[in-house]
């Protein structure tokens, strides 16, 4: 019986560091590689000495896949790669590649140099890692090695996010990554196959959440946006320049267009310029509205919205900017920050998560005096709002990808077991199906029904077609064949079973039932026409030497006398049934009632 | 192009309520929900109602932001939570049309009840391992005659200072008071009529009914034995019993009730009844209101089941609401002579959607929610209203919800299943759609 495992090595029954390894058809792939953003000793990436305590990752390893660029899920891989030592293909989207890399380099800068921690990975390492990375493009099979191919789809959750498939021979499993089953105004909604995978990994930090609409969340961020400015305040928006930023600001853009707003809505140069950039680049990623858009204008050309300077930050009056970056770490949001932070008028709106040790992730605890690097503190006395636009599949969604891909079963990770049974009981109720929830660490392992392909001669189908009678009708109804397997090599050969033994010098043996049976007296020719009636179906000859052949089975003469008919009736065991049946057909005689 | 233009019109509504709500969430459940019922947390359950599947009972806590913001404003900013989280769901074979929690049971629970059978389920919230919803052992119903739709449960109430009773049915012949641990009747027979009924208790002992068909209110004392008085009403004001006022629980037409019986448990007043435009298909629903009623209160936090209720039932104000729009606010004392006769609303508006549902609301005195009647949750103020002598008046609503009409994938044909108002926290409703859609919102204008 083939098997695949699948131990989670972060993300089981927890959110942060997702790293999932699977085998699969003696193949073992390594799921995403991510960090813990709560923790900054050990505990912030996967426990790697699962794999191995000595040595190399890479003769462990076939190959690794990174779903999306978040860095729960990418920002442990320059340590896997270069300080762990793996070397073999490392598989994500163009969209991950490009940004992946920026998120690593930020995340680096902020611990090492804000933090002054040593002993983490370099730019250089970052650089090192990104050259052993393979792009897949979506819905592209790519070839791993002979036997084990990946297939990308459409997730949802970020730009470039991706689901894959892994296949080995006839074993497969689907590995979701963060998905979004609703469209929103920059992203479609998660798209896959009905590719029967035999097990389905899915995320599920939304399971046992049931979502506000996206409608009222950005009700609620334009609402407080409005609020400040109405009382004459500064609203900053620090955002990530890949992120919702453009979104965002479409938002802003056609509300300031229906309320006749003329308070001034600015945007930081930077932002925009690497925005477009990545935008043309990963223009099929988007969603089609966003296409069409692109097509007849510069997304960044907002009637509203203008670039800003860094001497607007002294203008009197209200104002709104987005800014970079999104996490409040350094550059322009952050001095904006410094400058506005001291009055309450001001208002902050965070819409994403922030790394532990950035002055966002403290503002966020509720921080009300901020150390800067030259010692300066700021009192923070800005009002600071949360806005996440994170999107994730709730149950609902959860429940719809499993009716898109029909899983023969489910792995449930991010989340807690005891949170999940309800979950389980309702995928198990609906769809029949075995869900599991392991922990980090724990390994399930699933049986596979093994499919075994062999080759059937040509001659042999034609026969056994010939001899069902019902030619090509129900194509794909199952049906029994006779006949012998061969195995040479890899292949496997099915074929008449005289001939493989002609072929092996084998001689054939036969077996024969042979019976005799006593009728009322009549004529063979009699005989063979009342089997004839009751064997419509059959060939049913009489021979020159006075025998009758129905099918295969023969019916002999083997004595006569006034009264009766002794006869002599044999068949081959292969023809069991129908020998049988005509056996016992002879004994009542041709039971009268048939008789007409 | 439609798509847009619903988008934008959408978008239009969505602009315009920044001015109208403070809050306004907007959910999607796995199916469209006919209860919204409170637990004695910051926590709801809903119950699919869909015929031929399995149905799903969810306790979900209630959205930090709907709450938080109006107590401490810096806190709120900084709560991420604006959705619903599920604490618990159970699976029931049935579709769902009444919940009740039982306040102060421990091991918490939950009775349920279906259109689709006499009994009442029984299911048992938290249990150490896991977030499934066990189900324990049903309450037998009496089955009526020739079953049915009116077999089934309509109602269900839970007896006051009584943990584990329940009153539940769908008309008088069926109605029982029964505990839900021990499964024993305390009491039934409360009369012969075959209308479908709703029930409420007003005290401990006290068991008022509304006839869904004609809008007759009448009040039952669980100390009078069946036996002893056959017409089971007990009268309030005049403790006459056993009189002729039984009539109205045979199946007498209105025109029978006698208006000469002060006191008498009828509902609504003969005048009324032939000026009303109630037509054959109408039904009526009705909510009451005690002056010390024992709400949820933060600071009483549970068990409140379990204090013997001080309810002044002399104030008990009665509101009944007829599918026509009419509506009438009664004293429980004096149901004849009602305090308030009104039309609602808009006539040309007016179409049966969703379930007629009319409710006090819980902090302030005066004002009363309304749906089923045009898609919308309409909340009235009748300190506005004015009692005129002949027809009853027009009146509009000082608010109304049109989310459920106007959501993004909503159109005209969603009705309201269901709406509740928070316990205590002034102007939040929460409203369900036929289209599965749950809104919770806040009405207070934003300052």
């Amino acid at each position: 019986m083939a098997e695949i495992k699948v131990t989670p090595l972060g993300a089981g029954q927890d959110v942060g560091r997702s790293c999932i390894l699977v085998t699969i058809g003696g193949k073992n792939i390594m799921l995403d590689c991510g960090m813990h953003m709560g923790f900054n000793d050990d505990r912030r990436f996967p426990d790697f000495s699962y794999i191995t305590r000595t040595g190399r990752l890479t003769e462990h390893l076939d190959c690794v896949i990174i779903s999306h660029f978040h860095l729960d899920h990418c920002g442990a891989l320059p340590y896997m790669s270069e300080i762990v030592g793996y070397d073999g293909p490392i598989y994500m989207t163009q969209p991950t590649k490009a940004i992946c890399p920026i998120l690593l380099e930020d995340y680096r800068k902020i611990t090492v140099e804000r933090k002054g921690e040593t002993n983490f990975f370099t730019s250089a390492m970052i650089k090192d890692c990104m050259k052993k990375v393979i792009i897949v493009n979506l819905h592209q099979t790519v070839q791993v090695d002979d036997e084990l191919e990946i297939t990308a789809y459409y997730a949802g959750h970020v730009l470039g996010a991706a689901m894959f498939r892994m296949k080995v021979g006839s074993q497969s499993v689907v590995y979701t990554g963060d998905y979004n089953m609703t469209p929103d105004r920059h992203l479609g909604a998660a798209w896959i196959d009905k590719c029967r995978p035999d097990i389905l990994i899915t995320e599920s930090t939304y399971a046992t959440t049931i979502r506000d609409s996206k409608r009222c969340r950005e009700r609620d961020f334009l609402q407080k946006i409005h609020d400040c400015i109405e009382k004459g305040g500064k609203v900053l928006i620090p955002v990530f320049a890949l992120g919702r930023a453009q979104e965002l600001c479409i938002l802003v853009e056609t509300f300031w267009d229906r309320m006749n707003l003329t308070v001034p809505v600015y945007f930081s140069l930077g932002l925009t310029e690497k925005a477009n950039h990545y935008y043309k680049l990963f223009i099929m990623w988007t969603n089609q509205k966003i296409r069409k858009t692109f097509v007849k204008r510069n997304l960044f050309d907002f009637k509203h919205i203008k670039p800003f300077d860094r001497g607007y930050i002294h203008n009197p009056g209200p104002m709104v900017v987005f800014a970079t970056p999104g996490m409040l770490h350094a550059g322009l949001s952050l001095q904006i920050f410094r400058n506005w932070a001291s009055n309450p008028l001001n208002m902050v709106i965070m819409p994403g998560y922030c790394v532990a040790g950035t002055v966002g992730n403290k503002i966020l605890s509720g921080a009300k005096k901020i150390e800067m690097e030259n010692r300066q503190v700021i009192d923070v006395k800005l009002s600071v709002q949360y806005m996440s636009f994170s999107a994730h599949a709730d149950a609902k969604g959860i429940m719809q990808l499993i009716r898109m891909c029909e899983p023969k079963n489910v792995i449930l990770v991010h989340g807690e077991a005891k949170k999940m049974e309800f979950l389980k009981q309702k995928i198990t109720g609906e769809f029949g199906i075995q869900c599991h929830m392991p922990a980090n660490g724990e390994v399930v392992a699933m049986e596979t029904k093994a499919n075994l392909t062999a080759d059937v001669s040509l001659s042999l189908l034609k026969r056994s077609i010939a001899l069902s009678g019902d030619a090509l009708k129900d194509v794909k109804k199952p049906r029994v064949l006779h006949g012998a397997v061969t195995i040479s090599g890899e292949k496997m050969h099915l074929e008449d079973a005289s001939k493989t033994m002609q072929q092996l010098g084998m001689t054939e043996h036969e077996i024969r039932f042979t019976s005799t049976v006593t009728i009322p007296s009549m004529s063979m020719e009699v005989v063979q026409k009342k089997l004839k009636r009751r064997f419509p179906h059959q060939s049913v000859q009489l021979t020159s030497d006075g025998s009758i052949l129905v099918g295969s089975v023969l019916v002999k003469v083997a004595g006569e006398s006034e009264e009766s008919l002794d006869l002599l009736v044999s068949w081959p065991y292969q023809e069991e049934d129908l020998g049988s049946s005509l056996f016992t057909i002879l004994q009542h005689g041709f039971a009268s009632h048939t008789e007409t | 192009m439609d798509a847009i233009d619903d988008d934008e019109f959408f978008d239009d509504w969505i602009i315009k309520s920044m001015k109208s709500y403070k809050h306004l969430h907007m959910f999607d459940l796995p199916q469209p929900t006919c209860v919204i019922e409170w637990n004695e947390k910051n926590g709801i359950f809903v119950a699919g109602c869909s015929p031929d599947c399995r149905n799903e009972i969810l306790e979900m806590s209630i959205p930090a932001k709907l709450t938080w913001e109006s107590s401490s404003k810096t806190a709120a900013g900084l709560t991420k939570d604006r959705d619903f989280k599920m604490l618990r769901g159970g699976f029931s074979d049935k579709p769902i049309h009444c919940l009740k929690y039982l306040r102060g049971t421990r091991p918490r629970l939950i009775v349920t009840g279906s259109h689709a059978s006499p009994h009442l389920d029984v299911w048992q919230l938290d249990t150490e391992t896991n977030d499934v919803i066990k189900k324990l052992p049903t309450v037998p119903g009496r089955a009526t005659e020739g079953g049915g739709v009116r077999g089934g449960v309509r109602g269900v109430a839970q007896r006051p200072g009584h943990k584990g009773h329940v009153a539940f049915g769908s008309t008088m012949s069926n109605l029982q008071v029964a505990d839900v641990g021990t499964k024993e009747v305390i009491a039934t027979d409360f009369g012969k009529a075959d209308c479908v009924v709703e029930m409420k208790f007003l005290n401990e002992n006290e068991l008022v009914t509304c006839n869904t068909q004609r809008g007759l209110i009448n009040i039952h004392d669980l100390r009078i034995p069946s036996s002893q008085s056959p017409p089971s009403n007990h009268l309030m004001s005049n403790s006459r019993t056993g009189t002729e006022q039984s009539i109205l629980d045979g199946d007498s037409s209105p025109k029978d009730i006698d208006q000469s019986h002060v006191g008498l448990d009828t509902s609504i007043p003969e005048s009324s009844n032939e000026n009303t435009s109630c037509k054959g298909g109408a039904t009526w629903t009705f909510d009451l209101r005690c002056t010390s009623d024992t709400n949820l209160d933060p600071s009483n936090e549970g068990d409140i089941a379990c204090k013997k209720p001080k309810l002044d039932a002399t104030v008990a104000t009665v509101v009944s609401l007829c599918s026509s729009g009419e509506l009438l606010i009664r004293d429980l004392r004096n149901l004849e002579s009602p305090l308030h006769h009104v039309k609602l609303g808009d006539e040309r508006r007016l179409r049966k959607s969703g379930n007629l549902t009319v409710k006090w609301c819980p902090t302030e005195k005066t004002l009363l929610s309304v749906s089923g009647l045009n898609g919308c949750v309409d909340i009235y103020d009748t300190s506005t209203w004015q009692q005129r002598s002949n027809s009853p008046p027009m009146v509009k609503p000082v608010f109304s919800h049109e989310g459920h009409i106007t959501g993004e994938s909503a159109n005209q044909d969603v009705g309201i299943l269901c709406h509740a108002w928070h316990p205590w926290q002034p102007c939040v409703v929460m409203s369900s759609g036929s289209d599965g859609s749950l809104h919770a919102w806040d009405w207070s204008s934003v300052s």
